[in-house]
């Protein structure tokens, strides 16, 4: 499967991981892993070190989390991405809206 | 089952050459209520096929006059737009000899002997899968025709309004019949270009429907005369109301002023903007995206202002979309943005950037179907390319203020007075002259003589505000490097602008018979400032403006447009008169 996602013991520390392509054919696997996650201040870890691509439509999906993140006063933190998807990231100026880790 | 289907209309064409076979079938066919038509070889079938357009083909496998795999295959043929069963009776058959039929065309075969329960049975489900088919098949062609129809529509809307088609080449292939990319050009009311580079996320139809909003704000804003800023910052709000949270639109926007020679470059979200040197083919500037797309966030994240570049004449300003350089090989490598500079390149030299570049990128792809919208805009910086667009309005206006000045005699029919106070930090926010704008619209109407009124406006207040209030000396945009500089002090000092400051705009109308005459008073807090090099500069030949080619050209245009201008309180006020005629 494309997208792992695990919590923690107290569900405020989710790590969701992504592999190969994320673009939206994960669209609703991307979503499950996150949408049942309602605790206030929740930490959104989004690891991407095993994705090798990314299209505007996973930016949209990373904007639905960070819309379900700010509703429960959470964060995001996108960890690792590779060149090729750093550079879509950075084009998109996403550093602006979440938190990116290289 | 009957009841499904209406069998009264539906016609079963029979090929066979034993008689008693094909009047057998014909008597069941006719007492389940279908017409019956024969034919006793495959030729003969081919006919009546065509002349009857039958729903159904039942075909002996002993065919006369042609093979069996032939007439499935030319049956098929001839009923390209719709399903028409055929259904094969024969004795027993071999895998193989299945097989062949089946890729021959064949739907369905009925080995004798067959009872006649299950005949019937297998005809309605012929029947049935025919009938879907003609539904799908309807709807396609629904479907193509409607997205055919609101993509006229499209066209009409949000291209049509383009202007200097010459000037500024713009390139679009779409991924589907809709396009995600929208490119629009628009003329400002004092002659500067705006273009508009947009993407909305993914293509088709859904990423289209931002489009019209998106290119009424950008014209009317234009129109009315809102700066880059105004124009990108009202973009961003619409989106931001108007798209769902996973979409946005990604924007690259030109404002490309005539009168200063320098471009104003907003890139959010796109790819990297190119300004070349046509004739060197050297790669000048390169603007990378700043701010993320638009519609993303509710306000423009604050610290982030356009790119201001200086263009020479041989400059061009290339914007594309992403569907380019992520364009795949079938070795699945992407174009990327080195062929991309390379082809405009060898475009420069023989003047066909557009030519090279599709065709790079045709021979990069072969005949690899293209995954997304492909855009490009070639704006060429040559000023003296667009006097024909921004002359026009100038010029009829000469012709008005003289034509007027005789009729001035004429009694005077009514009168209003307006006028606006922005005190402190609102002159670091709000452009008065588009809301001026608007008013005088409201209250004479619109028309194309405003134009050149816009321009008196905003250069008499941008001198009020510039060296006016903010105290900025003119001879720093002598040099591109000093244009740049200058406004970029400008910015700090709007900042920290005193809150005692102001500019004060009033206007004074009197209709007279054939238009108006318009006093225009603007009073700044500043102490006055070196306004009598300009006038000088104006009395002067127009070679002495070559020497000081980035400031001062503001005054000699309004003193070219209005009948009176003057200058009192040593500069910190200004007195305008300008006419129009209906």
């Amino acid at each position: 499967m494309a997208i792992i996602s695990s919590k923690s013991v107290d569900d405020k520390n989710i790590l969701i991981s992504v592999s190969d392509r994320f673009d939206f054919s994960q669209y609703k696997v991307f979503r499950d892993s996150y949408c049942d996650c309602n605790q206030a201040g929740t930490l959104f870890r989004l690891n991407l070190s095993k994705a090798n691509y990314m299209d505007s439509s996973a930016l949209g999906m990373l904007l639905l989390l960070k819309e379900h993140a700010d509703q429960i006063k959470g964060k995001i933190v996108i960890e690792n991405p590779n060149d090729a998807i750093n550079k879509v990231l950075e084009i998109a100026q996403f550093q602006h809206l979440m938190e990116i880790v290289r | 089952m009957n009841d499904l289907i209406a069998t009264n209309e539906k016609t079963i064409l029979i090929v066979g050459s034993d008689p008693n076979y094909r009047n057998r079938l014909a008597e069941i066919i006719t007492e389940e209520g279908f017409q019956a038509i024969t034919a006793n070889d495959g030729m003969k079938g081919m006919v009546k096929f065509y002349q009857e357009e039958p729903d159904l083909v039942l075909l002996d496998y002993q065919l006369e006059g042609m093979s069996v795999l032939e007439a499935c295959r030319q049956l098929k043929a001839l009923s390209s737009e719709r399903l028409v069963p055929i259904i094969i009776i024969s004795g027993y058959l071999n895998d193989e000899a299945i097989t062949d039929c089946i890729q021959a065309g064949a739907d369905d075969i009925v080995f004798k002997p067959f009872s006649m329960t299950i005949f019937r049975a297998r005809i309605y489900a012929m029947f049935r899968i025919g009938d879907l088919y003609q539904k799908l098949f309807t709807l396609k062609n629904q479907r193509e025709s409607d997205e055919e129809l609101a993509e006229q529509l499209f066209s009409e809307v949000v291209e049509k309004g383009n202007i200097a088609e010459d000037q500024i080449k713009i390139f679009k292939r779409s991924a589907e019949t809709f396009s995600g990319d929208v490119q629009l050009t628009a003329l400002c009311p004092n002659g500067d270009i705006n273009v508009l580079l947009g993407d909305f996320t993914g293509h088709g139809l859904s990423s289209a429907i931002g489009a019209i909003p998106l290119s009424d704000t950008f014209r009317t804003m234009t129109d009315k005369g809102y700066g880059p800023l105004d124009i990108v910052k009202q973009i961003n709000r619409k989106m931001h109301c108007l798209l769902p949270t996973h979409m946005f639109l990604a924007l690259s926007m030109v404002s490309f002023s005539i009168s200063e020679r320098v471009a104003y470059v907003w890139n959010a979200g796109m790819e990297d903007i190119f300004i070349f040197d046509a004739s060197t083919g050297l790669l000048k500037h390169r603007i990378a995206s700043f701010h993320p797309p638009l519609g993303i966030v509710a306000h423009l994240l604050n610290e982030i202002k356009p790119e201001v570049i200086p263009l020479g004449e041989q400059d061009r300003i290339i914007l594309y979309s992403d569907g380019i350089v992520e364009a795949r090989n079938r070795s699945g490598n992407f174009f990327g943005e080195q062929r991309l500079i390379e082809a405009t390149q060898q475009g420069f030299e023989d003047g066909d950037v557009q030519g090279h570049i599709i065709a790079a990128l045709e021979v990069f792809c072969e005949d690899l179907p293209q995954d997304d919208d492909v855009s490009l805009v070639d704006i060429n910086c040559d000023v003296a390319l667009y006097d024909d667009l921004t002359n026009m309005n100038s010029s009829e206006q000469v012709v008005d203020t003289t034509d007027v000045d005789i009729e001035l005699n004429g009694e005077t029919m009514e009168q209003w007075t307006w006028q606006m106070s922005l005190l402190g930090n609102k002159l670091s926010h709000v452009n008065p002259v588009p809301l001026i704008m608007n008013q005088l619209q409201e209250l004479e109407g619109p028309g194309d003589h405003w134009h050149s009124l816009f321009t008196v406006l905003t250069e008499l207040y941008v001198n009020a505000l510039d060296h006016g209030v903010l105290k900025l000396d003119s001879a720093m945009k002598n040099s591109p490097e000093g244009f740049a500089q200058y406004f970029e002090e400008k910015d700090l000092r709007l900042e920290n602008i005193d809150k005692n400051s102001f500019v004060k705009i009033q206007l004074h109308h009197e209709t007279v018979e054939t238009g108006g005459r318009l006093s225009i008073t603007i009073v700044d807090s500043g102490n006055g400032f070196e306004f009598s090099p300009w006038i000088e500069n104006d009395l002067c030949e127009e070679t002495s403006l070559a020497t000081n080619q980035f400031s001062g050209r503001g005054i000699k245009l309004v003193r070219q447009i209005c009948k009176k201008l003057l200058y009192l309180e040593n500069g910190s006020v200004v007195k305008a008169v300008f006419f129009w005629n209906k």
